[in-house]
């Protein structure tokens, strides 16, 4: 079984071409109207979501999302790494070399 | 005598209001004189149970006075109603928060820099805290909106802060099912990220913008002497186009009230504000120096009588702070009983620096954020700090008393004249006048009031505007 090599901290992301998202009550809305592929997200994933698409890193965006959702430091890191991992793979944000 | 129901000489004629009634007429002085004998000979009863505006007295109806005149009949049946006053649809009406009292600008006529400067950026645990208890107390109430407002300084200069707040409002109002509502007080000096951002949460920006670029940068340059106006107005093209309404407020000075009809034009096509707020400059230790001066009341009156009427043919609400408002007493949080959150922690319902008010002997502090997160408001002292606005003599028979609530306690500079009214309560009842006589399609008497030397006089001179009290 191979692991799936964590994010660096320092990753910052971009949504992928055709991505569209916008914030709405309780959360954000993110999708695809090319292939018609939409999810909603709730808090505190929408937090994520939205600092993440903003080109903030990793680091910077759990360090946000620990007061947002009232986690401890190591508890927001991991809820952030696991939501760029899964996004990544779901292809709706992508790595960018440098935060803006 | 009603109390709550105002007469005023407007040239040749009477202007009567009842604002809580939403009462405003133009009367003869005959008509004024029938009006205060009826209203003399009613018959005061006691306020019923459960009113909203339980401290007013109720009065009899017509059939318990004399009968009035049949032409002013529509209006005393009007008068005889009882005054509707807004309830308090919640406490506190807002929470705000000081992220900082920084700020990337250096207004000639800004006073809000001192010891204050010193606590930097509000940390987030600040923040969180006093939100996680306001919303708490809203949640528990079990209706109302959880309505967050930034000041400064500048917020925007401290956008992690600004970005937690509104994402902790957010999923806290999620959970409770509470609507929200974000607005900020800013510079307008908005990077494309904040702008963005600005855009996707927040309901009501209010910029300042203190006209075109001459007047702006006049008033409102950078730190390093070089102009604003132009970044300003990059920001206010780029929000104009999205969802977040804007509010342009302009500083009014001697510089720039000429301009203001002028402004308002400007504002209304170039940005298509939801409203266009004018206030006159306050002369402040922040002025020293900066060669600024007040403008005139009676010019400043008359600007923004002209700017409304611009502004409104382009369909662009002009507002003034201490205009009468029907949703609303008075325009100062520290009536309504708002929590500010500056930097270090301390809750107080007023936004301006603490030494404005300690100043003038006034403790406008209500709690703290306590170092455990937990926000501490003392109820007694809400109470205390929301009765000191009505409690000012001199507003107790002034006409524009529902509108301005008393004024701002924290900025009682000037002395007030023989008749007991400061530069704001004069420039104030100017507007007021004038702009209920708009209302009533009566432009060329409010033109009068604002420009005839006795019609003004007669208008600022006046001691009690009740009905009965002067006479007609």
């Amino acid at each position: 079984m191979t692991q799936t090599p964590t994010i660096p901290a320092s990753a910052c992301f971009r949504t992928t071409p055709g991505t569209l998202w916008s914030a709405q009550a309780g959360g954000v809305i993110v999708g695809d109207h090319v292939r018609n592929d939409w999810m909603q997200l709730a808090y505190p994933e929408a937090a994520v979501w939205d600092l993440l698409a903003r080109g903030r890193s990793i680091a910077d965006t759990a360090g946000r999302v620990r007061w947002i959702a009232g986690l401890s430091p190591e508890a927001a890191q991991t809820l952030v790494q696991g939501c760029a991992d899964r996004w990544l793979r779901e292809n709706r944000i992508r790595q960018w070399p440098t935060s803006p | 005598m009603l109390d709550d129901v105002y007469i005023l000489p407007v040239g040749s004629r009477r202007l009567v209001f009842s604002p809580w009634r939403g009462v405003a007429a133009v009367v003869s002085p005959s008509g004024a004189s029938a009006l205060a004998q009826w209203a003399g000979s009613l018959v005061a009863q006691p306020p019923s149970a459960g009113h909203a505006s339980g401290s007013q007295p109720r009065t009899a109806g017509p059939h318990h006075g004399l009968r009035p005149p049949p032409e002013l009949a529509p209006l005393t049946e009007a008068l005889a109603c009882p005054p509707e006053r807004p309830p308090d649809h919640q406490w506190p009406p807002f929470l705000g928060l000081i992220a900082t009292r920084a700020c990337n600008m250096a207004c000639g006529y800004c006073d809000f820099g001192g010891e204050e400067l010193a606590d930097g950026v509000m940390k987030p645990e600040v923040a969180v805290g006093a939100i996680n208890g306001w919303a708490a107390r809203i949640r528990d109430q079990g209706a109302g909106e959880l309505n967050l407002h930034f000041f400064g300084g500048e917020p925007f200069v401290a956008p992690d802060l600004v970005q937690v707040a509104v994402h902790r409002t957010r999923a806290l109002a999620a959970e409770a099912g509470l609507p929200t509502h974000f607005e900020a007080s800013t510079n307008g000096l908005l990077d494309d990220a904040m702008i963005g951002f600005a855009q996707d949460y927040f309901d009501v920006l209010v910029v300042s913008l203190d006209g075109q670029q001459a007047d702006h940068d006049r008033h409102r340059p950078l730190p390093d002497g070089m102009g604003s106006f132009a970044r300003v107005c990059r920001t206010l093209q780029r929000l104009r186009d999205g969802q977040v309404d804007i509010c342009l407020r302009c500083c009014v000075s001697s510089a720039n009230v000429e301009h203001m009809a002028a402004i308002a034009e400007w504002f209304a096509g170039e940005f298509q504000p939801r409203t266009i707020n004018f206030e006159p400059m306050r002369l402040g230790a922040g002025c020293r120096g900066s060669g600024l001066t007040a403008a005139d009341p009676a010019a400043f009156a008359r600007g923004f009588i002209a700017a409304r009427r611009v502004a409104r043919a382009a369909g662009v609400e002009c507002t003034f702070s201490a205009l009468f408002d029907a949703s609303r007493e008075g325009f100062c949080p520290v009536s309504r009983g708002a929590y500010i959150v500056a930097p270090n922690g301390s809750v107080r319902c007023c936004y301006l620096p603490a030494r404005h008010w300690r100043d003038l002997g006034l403790d406008l502090e209500i709690g703290s954020v306590a170092e455990d997160g937990a926000l501490r408001v003392d109820a007694a002292a809400v109470r205390r700090v929301r009765q000191l606005s009505p409690e000012r003599p001199r507003c107790h028979t002034c006409f524009c008393r529902a509108g301005c609530g008393g004024g701002c306690l924290a900025r009682e500079g000037d002395p007030p004249d023989a008749a007991g009214f400061t530069v704001f309560c004069r420039m104030t009842r100017l507007i007021q006048a004038a702009a209920l006589l708009d209302d009533l399609d009566q432009a060329d008497t409010a033109d009068t009031v604002l420009s005839a030397p006795a019609a003004l006089a007669a208008l600022l001179n006046r001691p009690d505007d009740r009905l009965g009290a002067n006479g007609p």
